[in-house]
């Protein structure tokens, strides 16, 4: 078999949203799903023909709005009355769940804030109350003896993050076998950067998990790279104060993701999350 | 190319410990003086009664071109690769990218002059299209208004030839009876036509794979694709286009002239073909946006190209100046650079010193990146007469991070 060849059975496209849709989130995203809230844009999601639909959990959002609420109206800031932000959060995470992903329609993705602080409680908390036989993203080094019993009572997946660095990988996942996590329900995450922001080095080291794999039991796992997330934090995916030669500002939001997702697929990744519904429409046209 | 003198010698009677050691019937006074001689090509392989079978059919491989490079510019070229991967070794020609124009299209001589027009720097890399491609051959050469940066592609020419195919196999038939007829500068085109990206792919990756690893000469020259007529849908193009540049075609034609798309293709090129062992830097010093006074904020990182330039473009994107302090770190990222002790509370005075940074500025605040904050007494103490506050950890944070300071 030819080591340079990506599996077309394999390949998967998620598409991912945010629960909240902050300030941080572009508008030309907003556009393009024509919904400004999450549980707008899940419906589409949910129809559109993504393999899975990630929801990010991106509860510091929800905490600095709760803040600014209680910031704005003294007197209540100072009566026991006062919302504790994230326990607050995690309630509110837990209905979102049992209200919108309980009985969704494709298979889902619950992933943390990519905030360490906010994800040492909440991806165990993901992991607890989502519906079973889902994939959990992402524990890491520090987190995941927390977060790999809780996957393994429910049969998740879990995602395991590592720091762009193949023996890290490599033993994350020996790591979390040993808390009891079955083999085949762990996926690969080496961490990636944005197009034009490092995206190279996600792409070479993917490309080397996926030769050293062959002989490598523990490093023969799917592949996932959540590009959305980094495509989006380069301002050419998004700003349209650049000259007319960038071209139009919802082309390049489309462009911009369309090629670092199909640069992490050539290097071998098995599924790619995206956060433009025209970049799966785009990939599906083509895979 | 080419086999080295140890790999030469390994071959050799003195390494064989044969009776024919150091014999000198080649005229070298030992073997390993012969191997050193090989290896430079300075002489015969037959000068040497000793060499065995093997190492003169590893010497003919050796010697055999991986992939032909076919030069279009002064400095630029396609093909000439010799590696399967990046992490391997840089790859050496970045793909040409080309737009296909057609002479008797009304608004011909409008496409052309916006294709050329067409021009940006990004990281210190100009972008533009590279070549224009001509089915056709127009009956008057086009007026190029700058022929040394963009070159013309066309079908029929006489520098090189152009063999197309729908399969790697049938490609590979054709190039080997061109080569049998005396041509010598090939062009290898596959036809994608309703092909899907795993399609091509594996079609492009077989042609590669017998270029750089069989050697196998048919296959050893740079390949082209071109985009189809019918594909009308730019992200579509931009999806095969991105896959044509990771894996493995060296020039691409596009039907379509779109800004968008091409940002995105120029900036995964960049990516894919920079020299995987050494980061792309920028020149440490102090950096000013948007004509800043002396009130204006002063921000501080290293001098590896995309933290530069990630801070640079929000930095730029302010309604109002400011300065970037970036420091001399080998162009290594922030965490890199200070696990490296490239970043280190003493180097950071002394650039500010140096870069006399208190006569540009009245305020005396520093800015880090956030991802220094465990620096931030220690610099502190480096620098008493300034007030050194933690910043963000991600640059798109900078702007509503200035806002509260």
């Amino acid at each position: 078999m030819n080591i340079d060849l990506f599996s077309v059975i394999n390949t998967k496209i998620a598409v991912e949203l945010p629960l909240y849709f902050d300030r941080t989130y572009p508008d030309v995203l907003k556009q393009a799903w024509g919904a400004d809230s999450c549980e707008k844009a899940l419906e589409k999601a949910f129809k559109s023909n993504a393999d899975y639909v990630c929801v990010k959990f991106n509860v510091n959002a929800g905490m600095e709005e709760t803040m600014a609420k209680q910031a704005k109206s003294p007197d209540k800031a100072d009566s026991d009355l006062q919302i504790i932000p994230f326990s607050a959060e995690l309630e509110k995470t837990a209905a979102f769940i049992e209200k919108h992903l309980k009985n969704a329609p494709k298979p889902l993705i619950l992933r943390g804030a990519n905030d360490m602080a906010a994800d040492a409680m909440l991806v165990p908390f993901l992991a607890k109350h989502a519906p079973n036989e889902c994939i959990i993203a992402f524990a890491d080094e520090f987190t995941y003896e927390r977060i790999v019993p809780e996957c393994v009572k429910r049969g998740h997946r879990l995602v395991l993050r590592s720091p762009i660095d193949i023996n890290i990988a490599k033993e994350l996942n020996i790591l979390a076998m040993s808390k009891g996590i079955d083999e085949d329900k762990i996926l690969i995450d080496p961490d990636t950067g944005g197009l034009g922001y490092g995206l190279e080095y996600g792409y070479s080291i993917i490309e080397k998990i996926k030769q050293v794999a062959k002989d490598e039991e523990m490093l023969d796992k799917p592949v996932i790279a959540f590009i959305g997330e980094e495509i989006y934090k380069a301002k050419e995916a998004k700003s349209d104060m650049f000259n007319h030669e960038w071209g139009d500002c919802t082309r390049r939001a489309q462009s911009w993701e369309i090629a670092g997702a199909t640069a992490m697929l050539c290097a071998g990744a098995d599924t790619v999350v995206v956060w433009n519904p025209e970049t799966v429409s785009a990939l599906k046209g083509v895979l | 190319m080419g086999l080295s003198a140890m790999q030469i010698f390994k071959h050799l009677p003195a390494a064989t410990k044969c009776p024919a050691t150091n014999c000198m019937a080649c005229g070298c006074k030992t073997c390993m003086a012969f191997a050193i001689k090989l290896a430079a090509k300075k002489i015969d392989i037959n000068s040497c009664p000793h060499v065995p079978n093997e190492l003169r059919e590893l010497a003919l491989f050796e010697n055999k071109v991986q992939q032909h490079a076919v030069q279009f510019l002064p400095n630029r070229a396609a093909g000439g690769e010799t590696v399967m991967h990046r992490h391997e070794k840089t790859f050496v020609n970045p793909t040409i990218i080309a737009c296909e124009l057609n002479p008797k299209d009304h608004d011909f001589s409008d496409k052309l002059a916006r294709v050329q027009a067409f021009r940006y720097k990004r990281v210190g890399q100009e972008c533009g299209v590279d070549a224009v491609f001509f089915e056709d051959s127009p009956v008057v050469e086009p007026q190029l208004s700058d022929s040394s940066r963009t070159a013309v592609i066309t079908r029929n020419n006489a520098q090189y030839t152009i063999i197309s195919g729908r399969t790697p196999r049938e490609i590979a038939q054709k190039a080997q009876h061109a080569l049998d007829n005396g041509k010598k500068s090939l062009i290898l085109e596959l036809d994608i036509q309703g092909k899907t990206i795993p399609e091509m792919v594996e079609e492009l990756t077989q042609i590669r794979r017998r270029a750089i690893i069989d050697r196998d000469a048919p296959y050893t020259h740079p390949v082209m694709v071109k985009l189809p007529y019918n594909l009308r849908d730019l992200n579509q193009v931009c999806a095969i286009a991105s896959a044509l540049i990771c894996k493995y075609a060296n020039i691409i034609v596009l039907q379509d002239f779109d800004e968008a798309l091409l940002s995105s293709l120029f900036a995964l090129r960049q990516s894919i073909f920079t020299n995987p062992q050494k980061p792309l830097q920028v020149e440490a010093g102090i950096y000013g946006f948007n004509e800043p006074g002396r009130h204006a904020p002063v921000l501080l990182t290293t001098n590896f190209a995309l933290t530069y330039f990630a801070v640079a473009n929000e930095l730029e994107s302010l309604p109002f100046g400011s300065y970037l302090v970036v420091t001399p770190s080998d162009g290594m990222s922030v965490l890199t650079a200070w696990s490296a002790d490239k970043f280190t509370a003493e180097l950071v005075a002394r650039s500010i010193r140096n870069y006399r940074l208190c006569d540009k500025v009245d305020t005396r605040k520093i800015i880090i990146p956030g991802l220094l904050s465990h620096m931030q007494k220690e610099l502190q103490d480096a620098l008493p007469d300034w007030e050194i506050v933690t910043g963000t950890i991600e640059a798109c944070r900078i702007p509503e991070f200035l806002k509260s300071v």
